[in-house]
């Protein structure tokens, strides 16, 4: 149930992580060209992740089997570190050369990620402090 | 004497077991997973959302008002348990509720998952009206599903979503109270390209 819990939870983020970055236009962290792909990426992950956990019956006690509170919290904290940490990775291997970093940009935020990746952002904001 | 919280009730668990489709569909969402893991997902998604970064910011507040509403609900209603114990219905007329779910061991009133989903929902209206109703619609669902397999009567999810919209503003006043601590999380944040 836990390893269940934690991949469902982890499956799901990665799938609304890239629904996010399609609907915000954040071309820095998806892992598409385009972005209905996006769409159709987080509905497929979604879909399949939700069918999956749930093929089985989950009401469950905590004492035969189930969550209890904490430990869900737990599991998902995990679990979103997880998925956008990967995504965080995954995207900007993806897009390392697709999108063009904008080192003069000002953009702050998550705003910088429309036009870069994250590590781009990331390498553009430790030149700054230099 | 019935009272109408308890006639209510057997209106509203009397429709279990007519339709078998509509008990699956009450049996899958009424658990701690499929809506919690639902209402998490908005947030998440309100987290990125924003036309400017003054809107987002708005969103990324709400979602933090949401998340320690959540916490204050779950604790306001621990505290509650220690002080009132109202009986389930399937443990007040065993044999005439039909129930759907597992038993519980804690008190029917108020329902934890109404004032969690209700503070989920309350929290995240205060930043993105769409994105709170929404969790508004979730919230009802989860909480009606509730009634509906038998382990809560109307009052108990009432109170709860009571409990979860009230402890939201206090929620909303706690993060006003600890400015400019939000604000310099928030910056923080941004400067690392996660806000």
């Amino acid at each position: 149930m836990r390893a269940d819990y934690f991949l469902f939870v982890f499956m799901v983020s990665l799938g609304v992580l890239q629904l996010a970055a399609a609907w915000a236009r954040l071309e820095g962290i998806s892992f598409f060209r385009r972005r209905y792909l996006g769409y159709i990426f987080a509905a497929v992950m979604v879909g399949i992740s939700y069918g999956w956990f749930f093929r089985v019956d989950r009401n469950l006690h905590d004492i035969d089997g189930g969550l209890a509170g904490p430990l869900q919290l737990g599991f998902i904290v995990a679990a979103l570190a997880l998925a956008i940490f990967l995504t965080l990775i995954i995207s900007s291997a993806v897009n390392a050369r697709r999108v063009r970093s904008n080192p003069e940009g000002e953009e702050e935020g998550i705003e910088a990620l429309k036009r870069m990746t994250y590590l781009q952002a990331i390498k553009r904001g430790l030149r700054r402090n230099k | 004497m019935v009272s109408l919280d308890e006639r209510l009730f057997f209106l509203i668990n009397g429709l279990a077991g007519a339709s078998e489709a509509l008990d699956r569909f009450m049996k899958l969402v009424v658990g701690e997973y499929f809506i919690p893991v639902a209402m998490v997902m908005v947030l998440l998604v309100m987290w990125f959302l924003g036309k400017d970064l003054r809107a987002r910011e708005r969103n990324q507040r709400a979602v933090w008002c949401a998340l320690i509403g959540v916490g204050f609900a779950s604790a306001f209603v621990e505290i509650l348990n220690i002080f009132y114990d109202r009986l389930r219905p399937y443990e007040v007329y065993p044999g005439d509720v039909t129930l759907l779910f597992h038993l519980s061991d804690d008190p029917s009133f108020p329902a934890n998952a109404a004032a969690v989903g209700f503070a989920f929902a309350m929290g995240a209206w205060f930043g993105n009206r769409k994105a709170g109703y929404l969790l508004f619609l979730l919230a009802i669902l989860w909480s009606f599903a509730r009634v509906y397999v038998g382990v809560h009567y109307p009052l108990d999810v009432i109170g709860g979503a009571a409990i979860g919209i009230v402890v939201s503003f206090a929620a909303l006043g706690v993060l006003r109270l600890a400015e400019p601590l939000p604000t310099w999380i928030l910056k923080g944040m941004r400067r690392i390209y996660l806000a």
